[in-house]
């Protein structure tokens, strides 16, 4: 008897995980994350795709499939709700990155971690995010490789990784821009399909938690796979990508006698046991459809990466025991004299984020000191500055009281300028653990030395007008005089003084 | 008759010299009383030095900022009594002059009510001003 109930267990799994339901089944419910006003920002940012020629679908191949393109990840089983960041950076990313620079993405050092942008963007605790908020994160600081950021073996550790040679590795490694893929109309399926034959691919989401595929497809192909989605989900946010498309595909709705033809080729990130090697068909006509957002996305996010190289770069120490109270703003101004930044921005990454850990990831994981060195790339401010003569560098680090309230010292603080040969370090010297207290913390480096002169201790003009205050001089022989410094015009250099010089005793009455 | 025009003579020479020595007295007396003017100064500029005295009411000089020769010059001289150039005053004192010079301010701008200047309190100058330019 019990024999027989393994025998029949047995059969079942092997039933489940060779039909793929069995990843499917195993996923949790995901909710759909809140759209906050800066994702909504990277949303709009995007701009719609067009291609250099339009060309009509009969001059497109009936087939395209980028995802067995050397440029194409291998086929992974995302961990936790990171969906959004899976498709966006562990694939979209990746894979155009490894196109621009005609690498191999079997490869580990060529593919590039989602958990680098996730641990950003999951709030500490597994929440999820958006395609377009990883692809904004590595626009500016760029995506780290899976090799120095190696895959977590569970959703909680939250890491951070540490190291300055990793985080300016990664900032060669850059969104240029996002683009939008319309999925709403029969030209847009066009004009997808071009984006998918000149060689790229999207992200797109959906529902996912019911969805019906068939694993047995056997109509006609150009691409082969067995997998059919026939029926969208109606629960369960899931972002996917979008790597091909196959015109001969024939999908016949449950409850119709039509047939439609064509469908996308999908890469799920359940495994490549799911579906058929993880890949299954989603008909165009489902994006034919009126229907609402969540339920299949009216758009797809692509990716028009660059490689970059830093020149300006800020590297940072910090060791602090709740990150999300922190967020970094970066600054310069001409002179070392300045005592505030007149550029300045606040960094999206490390903005706040991350949750109640400590600077490096949870403390299951982590141990103390809870030190996190890494870098900032400042570079595309530097068109704004590149007149500077004598640039000042700024960093402000600003701790807020954010749930559970962290404690924490700032390390170090350096500014790398690889514009130099030999590339120039100039290091924050004030800095010695000190202490973040709450606010600002404002923290100067001076690339120039400040340059003094013999004067008195006294300035004769304050914001560009003579000082309100009256002044009693001793004259070069001993004499007094009280002097006022009355009217000054800086374009013509004139200045009116009124005083009284007594040659002899101090009485200074006015007569 | 030579006798008597001689006398007359060096009477006007002596008288001449006595009015001539009163009105030299009378200038010296007038420039030991207290002067209140007002006055332009022209040309005040970040990259020059102007020199002014309160005696005289005028700009006495200009030298170039940072010319370490002219400052050592300056410096030498007690026939000005401050220098403007840019935000930046110099006084007759410490390590811009050799005068007895200083400075000291006044919370606010009230230049009626100040009768006596201070005893103490005057600030000399020294090298550690930031250039601010």
């Amino acid at each position: 008897m019990v024999t027989h109930l393994r025998y029949i267990i047995s059969f079942t799994l092997c039933t489940l995980i060779g039909s793929g339901l069995w990843a499917q089944i195993q996923r949790p419910i995901y909710p759909i994350p809140t759209i906050t006003p800066e994702v909504q920002a990277e949303i709009e940012a995007r701009h719609i795709w067009e291609p250099h020629i339009v060309r009509s679908s009969e001059e497109l191949p009936k087939g395209v499939d980028n995802s067995l393109s050397k440029y194409f990840p291998p086929i992974f089983d995302q961990i936790g709700n990171s969906c959004s960041q899976a498709s966006s950076i562990g694939y979209v990313f990746t894979y155009e990155m490894n196109r621009l620079l005609d690498r191999d993405a079997s490869r580990e050092e060529n593919t590039f971690s989602y958990f680098y942008t996730w641990n950003f963007l999951n709030e500490g605790s597994g929440e999820g995010s958006f395609p377009v908020s990883g692809f904004s994160m590595t626009h500016i600081n760029g995506a780290m490789s899976r090799t120095d950021f190696p895959d977590q073996l569970s959703s909680y550790c939250y890491y951070w990784e540490s190291g300055y040679d990793k985080y300016i590795e990664a900032m060669h490694y850059r969104t240029k821009e996002t683009v939008s893929i319309p999925l709403e109309t029969q030209s847009d399926i066009i004009l997808a399909k071009q984006y998918l034959a000149e060689g790229g691919c999207f992200t797109y989401s959906s529902y996912s938690s019911n969805w019906v595929i068939n694993n047995h497809y056997t109509g006609p192909s150009v691409t082969g796979y067995k997998s059919l989605l026939t029926s969208l989900a109606t629960e369960g946010a899931h972002a996917l990508t979008i790597v091909g498309y196959d015109d001969l595909i024939e999908f016949i709705p449950a409850n119709g006698d039509s047939i439609f033809y064509g469908a996308f080729i999908v890469v799920n990130s359940w495994g490549n046991t799911s579906h058929d090697k993880g890949r299954f068909y989603l008909p165009y006509s489902f994006f034919l459809q009126k229907r609402e957002e969540n339920y299949l996305s009216t758009s797809g996010t692509g990716a028009i990466v660059e490689y970059h190289e830093p020149k300006i770069v800020f590297k940072i120490k910090v060791t602090y025991s709740s990150r999300d109270d922190l967020s970094f703003i970066l600054g310069v101004a001409d002179k070392p004299y300045t005592e505030s930044p007149t550029l300045s921005y606040t960094n999206n990454t490390m903005n706040s984020q991350g949750g109640n850990h400590p600077m490096p990831g949870s403390k299951t994981y982590v141990s103390e000191p809870y030190s996190l060195e890494f870098a900032f790339d400042f570079t595309d401010q530097l068109d704004k500055f590149e007149t500077y003569t004598e640039p000042k560098y700024f960093l402000d680090i600003i701790r807020r009281e954010t749930g559970e309230v962290g404690s924490g010292t700032i390390d170090y603080f350096s500014v790398i300028d690889y514009r130099k040969n030999p590339v120039q370090e100039y290091v924050c010297t004030s800095i010695d653990h000190t202490t973040l207290i709450s606010g600002n913390n404002l923290f100067s480096i001076p690339t120039t030395k400040t340059r003094t002169v013999s004067a008195s201790p006294i300035s004769w003009i304050k914001n560009g007008s003579p000082s309100e205050q009256t002044h009693i001089v001793r004259t070069a022989l001993g004499h007094y005089v009280k002097l006022d410094f009355i009217n000054y015009n800086s374009e013509t250099g004139e200045l009116s003084i009124h005083y009284l010089y007594q040659p002899e005793g101090k009485n200074l009455s006015t007569y | 008759m030579f006798s008597n025009n001689l006398r007359l003579s060096l009477f006007g020479l002596l008288l001449s010299t006595i009015l001539s020595s009163c009105n030299q007295k009378e200038e010296i007396i007038s420039s030991e009383s207290p002067i209140e003017k007002t006055v332009i100064l022209e040309n005040i500029s970040d990259s020059t030095w102007t020199y002014f005295s309160f005696v005289t009411g005028s700009i006495i000089g200009r030298s170039k900022l940072g010319d370490a020769t002219e400052d050592s010059l300056w410096y030498n001289r007690t026939d000005w009594d401050i220098a403007l150039c840019s935000d930046m005053l110099r006084t007759n004192s410490g390590t811009s002059g050799v005068g007895k010079g200083g400075i000291q301010t006044v919370v606010t701008r009230n230049f009626e009510a100040i009768t006596t200047a201070p005893e103490e309190g005057y600030l000399i100058d020294n090298n550690d001003v930031i250039l601010k330019r």
